[in-house]
């Protein structure tokens, strides 16, 4: 029983970290219709950058704060180039970002080297307590990664549906034109939205270095994670991405904790449950 | 275009003592000309064959390439059959062909004949596909592509951990090789005339079904499916059977794969690979049988000769298929086809010059008209 | 209500069921009622307008016709066989062809492969895969006749994306008279031509034959004279009247709606005529 509220933890643990990898991913889609493949990268650079960060400067909350604003920077550059020149067409975005997977993860080994890097944890962070009413020991910073996701979550939440920059948002994933025509600046939500997804991406990969590691193929990793979230929650859904993230992360947990033989493909799963019942995703929109 | 023969002469007076009237001249050269330009792709074709033929005879490193070559041009052109045609690009190829290679391989290590397991790895590759292709068509566009990447990472992941059945990390090797009566494919030089034969058969079929009123359906489908299910059309059973010939050639190709490379391991179906499919598909020309071979073929020089001088080979790569999607979306055999468009276009001036020109009145001495001067 | 006594010959004395009918249809989209009680029936062989100003509902009517969308009540019957039922594919397979007011051909293929995929769609041939489709004979040769017959036969080559915007009309026009209809529902043919390009399709549309029941969307009163013999007019999604063209250019409601001559005394409509039950 402590085993499997253990695990459970795991999953939520890992639910969080796909959570932010996979909501950017999917407002990106949503509001820009841009498919960009590379974002799992973008996790994985983020991550080596804030590694390198706090071997430096011995501060894991700078090198956090570093990853991520090195990838919204990167998201910023990323959007106003690359995605702009190749304006609407979503098969020429998705393969220009398939390309960049190529220069993005070769960058990262010739900078960072093929081994495998952990980042370590601070302090108490880097302890672990016990749990109250099951009395189990669990580490303090997958419950710091939990807690950070579902703050995170909530705050994301607020904003999109709380707010009025979230409210042209969600207009903007509804219908691109008509915000247009509302004389909103929808090129300044675009570079807004993009921007916040990678640095999403980025804030995640610093945390995923802790549990996850960062390795050559982790980008393949947690993309494959954030498509099969999109997959069962629906691409363009925020809600989608946090049930989807909820569900993924725990099935492979769960997954790889009990069938270790096929855990990869467990995840596989819920992707095609979903795919013969509602193949736009749970809480997707049906496909014009 | 068809030879419509000498352009009129008659009448068209010459200044004494000039002997033969320019236009039939003009003629005969625009016939000429015509015929060498419809000639062009056999004759570039026939040259293909023989120069692969040729490379392939002798046991060396540029053998080896061309036949990796080969195999690979065989899924590519596959890949593009559905990707290209029928608008579905798959980033889940280089799983499918692993599937192929993975499935002889586990064969034979349960003691199955080199024949019985090619007929297994066939078997499960093409089970797989029409159980797949129910899920696969039910998504398009983005959605697909996602699918099908989510299917060779899993897959992917099948090899690396089912260590029981793939033996993990290390990966298969394969020692026996089927012979059929005086054909040894254990030998070295039938093994490659073998992947070229199929290779030619794969290509040919390839041809034939894009060129036949299936293939134009399944353009109908990537142009406008709406309106094609409007005529009548079952879309999803065209794309249904456009993904299972799909998903069985590049099996095909991984049957293949392993009988070459003797040994087969998840990095042949790791992410990387999956993309590279897509990249020699795009870099070579959407949307042609011969483009993605053209790609295959760039793709693995690169691998084996790019990184040998440039390190970052791959950092190369994918600057180039940025750049291509940027400048050159149709690819390489895009920039073949554009090349043959001038030519066809003035030859099409030419003959439109040949037909309009009327015979001037024979009492005329005006000198021979040569048409509007541009 | 008015919609039943029009002067137009009654269904049952003509030879046969009417070509296309509908029984009190009524679609309503959560709260909005797009077409109120509308029946119609319109005989083999005749040209049939439907008029009407923006947002009456001539397009969702044509859609709930030829199957694009069920409708909330009502039924609709293809030579007196109900095909409420049936999918839109369906009732192509059935003899009832339509065109698109955006006009969806297929762009980056050529006018005559647009125009042989049309032929292939009603043969089994269009799942055979090994026979190049330019060696069917008699289907290209059809397609490519069809062309030339309204003036698209230079065009044959040609991506659709190259044509003007008059050929596309025409192609599109074209793609449904492959599949051989026996009743054809045009939206809005005309829309967006230049006047040459209108005399044009008029005249394609004058020149199909005979035997083909013509039923067709127009805003233009002026471009359906030159065509249609009867017509109904919708307005809010009811029938207003159905009619001949000049019964119709007669009557009172049709001239208030056009012209907006309003009763002094402030007469406004609360809703449709009909209703939805």
């Amino acid at each position: 029983m402590a085993e499997f509220v253990a695990q459970t933890l795991n999953g939520l643990t890992l639910a969080g970290v796909i959570f932010l990898v996979s909501s950017g991913f999917t407002l990106i889609f949503g509001i820009m219709r841009v498919t960009n493949l590379s974002h799992g990268a973008v996790y994985l650079l983020g991550g080596y950058i804030g590694y390198s960060v706090i071997a430096a400067t011995h501060s894991f909350f700078i090198g956090l704060i570093a990853g991520a604003l090195s990838m919204a920077a990167f998201g910023l550059l990323l959007e106003r180039t690359l995605i702009t020149w190749l304006g609407r067409s979503e098969m020429s975005e998705l393969l220009a970002t398939l390309g960049l997977i190529y220069v993005l993860d070769d960058v990262a080994l010739a900078i960072w080297g093929g081994t495998p890097l952990t980042i370590n944890l601070p302090g108490v962070l880097g302890q672990s307590s016990t749990l109250p009413l099951s009395g189990i020991v669990y580490p303090n910073g997958r419950l710091f990664i939990l807690g950070v996701s579902v703050v995170i979550a909530v705050g994301l939440y607020y904003l999109l549906r709380r707010t009025r920059v979230g409210a042209i948002i969600r207009a903007g994933v509804d219908d691109r034109e008509m915000v247009g025509a509302l004389g909103i600046n929808v090129r300044l939500v675009f570079a807004l939205v993009f921007t916040l997804g990678t640095l999403l991406a980025g804030f995640a990969g610093v945390l995923g270095g802790t549990v996850l590691n960062l390795y050559t193929g982790a980008d393949s990793d947690i993309l494959l994670f954030a498509l099969a979230v999109v997959i069962v929650g629906g691409l363009g859904s925020y809600e989608g991405a946090i049930l989807g993230s909820v569900v993924i992360g725990l099935v492979d947990n769960y997954g790889t904790a009990y069938f270790p033989a096929i855990a990869y493909s467990v995840l596989f799963i819920p992707v095609i449950l979903v795919l013969l019942i509602k193949p736009q995703g749970l809480l997707g929109k049906p496909s014009t | 275009m068809t030879a419509a023969g000498v352009g009129p002469d008659a009448g068209a007076v010459s200044p004494a003592g000039q002997g033969r009237p320019p236009g039939r001249l003009a003629g005969l050269a625009l016939v000429s000309l015509e015929r060498s330009r419809q000639l062009t792709g056999p004759v570039a074709g026939v040259a293909a064959a023989v120069i692969l033929f040729l490379l392939l005879q002798s046991d060396n490193f540029t053998s080896t390439l061309v036949v990796d070559m080969l195999v690979y041009a065989i899924a590519a052109m596959a890949l593009d059959f559905l990707g290209g045609y029928t608008g579905l690009i798959s980033l889940g190829q280089a799983g499918i062909l692993g599937v192929g290679a993975y499935g002889v391989a586990i064969a034979e290590v349960h003691f199955f004949s080199p024949w019985a397991a090619v007929g297994i790895s066939l078997a499960v590759v093409l089970a797989l596909g029409l159980a797949l292709g129910i899920v696969a068509v039910r998504v398009k566009g983005v959605s697909f592509v996602i699918i099908t990447l989510a299917l060779g990472q899993v897959l992917w992941g099948l090899a690396f951990q089912w260590v029981g059945l793939s033996e993990g990390d290390n990966g298969i090797s394969v020692a026996t090789l089927p012979t059929l009566g005086p054909f040894d494919l254990n030998d070295p030089l039938t093994l490659r005339m073998t992947v070229l034969l199929v290779f030619w058969v794969v290509a040919l079929l390839l041809v034939l079904m894009v060129h036949s009123p299936f293939g134009l359906s399944l353009r109908g489908v990537r142009s406008n499916e709406a309106r094609l299910a409007a005529l009548g059309y079952r879309t999803g059973l065209h794309r249904y059977l456009a993904w299972v010939i799909t998903v069985f050639f590049t099996g095909v190709a991984g049957v293949l794969y392993v009988f070459v490379n003797q040994l087969i391991s998840p990095s042949t179906m790791d992410f990387s690979a999956n993309g590279l499919f897509v990249i020699m598909v795009v870099l070579g020309g959407l949307r042609s049988i011969w483009g993605p071979a053209l790609g295959a073929a760039v793709i693995v020089g690169f691998q084996q000769e790019l990184s040998i001088y440039v390190t970052r080979w791959q950092t190369l790569m994918g600057l180039t298929l940025i750049a291509v999607v940027l400048f050159s979306p149709g690819g390489f055999w895009g920039l073949v086809r554009a090349a043959g468009r001038r030519p066809d276009a003035l030859l099409a001036r030419l003959r439109a010059r040949q037909v309009t020109r009327p015979p001037p009145a024979p009492a005329s001495r005006a000198p021979a008209q040569q048409g509007e001067t541009r | 209500m008015t919609a039943a006594q029009a002067p137009a010959p009654d269904a049952g004395s003509a030879a046969g069921p009417p070509a296309l009918s509908a029984e009190h249809l009524c679609r309503r989209f959560r709260g909005v009622t797009a077409v109120a009680d509308v029946s119609l029936r319109i005989p083999a062989g005749t040209r049939f307008g439907i008029i009407g100003p923006n947002g009456a509902g001539k397009t969702t009517l044509f859609n709930l016709l030829s199957g694009e969308l069920r409708p909330t009540t009502g039924t609709v019957a293809l030579f007196g066989r109900d095909i409420t039922r049936l999918r839109s594919y369906r009732r192509v397979a059935l003899g009832l062809g339509r065109t698109f007011q955006i006009t969806r051909v297929f762009s980056d293929l050529t006018v005559l492969e647009n125009l042989t995929l049309a032929q292939h769609g009603l043969s089994r041939t269009k799942l055979s895969p090994l026979r190049p489709w330019r060696s069917y004979g008699a289907m290209t040769t059809e397609a490519a006749e069809l062309a030339g017959s309204f003036g698209l036969a230079g065009r044959l080559a040609t991506p659709a994306a190259e044509l003007s915007h008059g050929e596309v009309r025409e192609l599109e026009v074209l793609l449904a008279l492959a599949l051989k209809p026996r009743v054809l529902l045009l939206d809005e043919p005309a829309a967006g031509l230049s006047p040459a390009e209108r005399v044009s399709i008029m005249a394609l549309l004058r020149s199909l034959p005979d035997d083909l029941t013509l039923v067709m969307i127009e805003h233009d009163i002026d471009v359906l004279r030159g065509v249609v013999d009867s017509a109904a007019v919708l307005h809010l999604g009811a029938l207003v009247i159905q009619g001949s063209m000049r019964d119709i250019q007669q009557d009172d409601r049709v001239r208030e709606l056009y012209l907006g001559r309003a009763a002094p005394g402030g007469r406004r409509r609360a809703g449709p005529e009909g209703s939805c039950s």
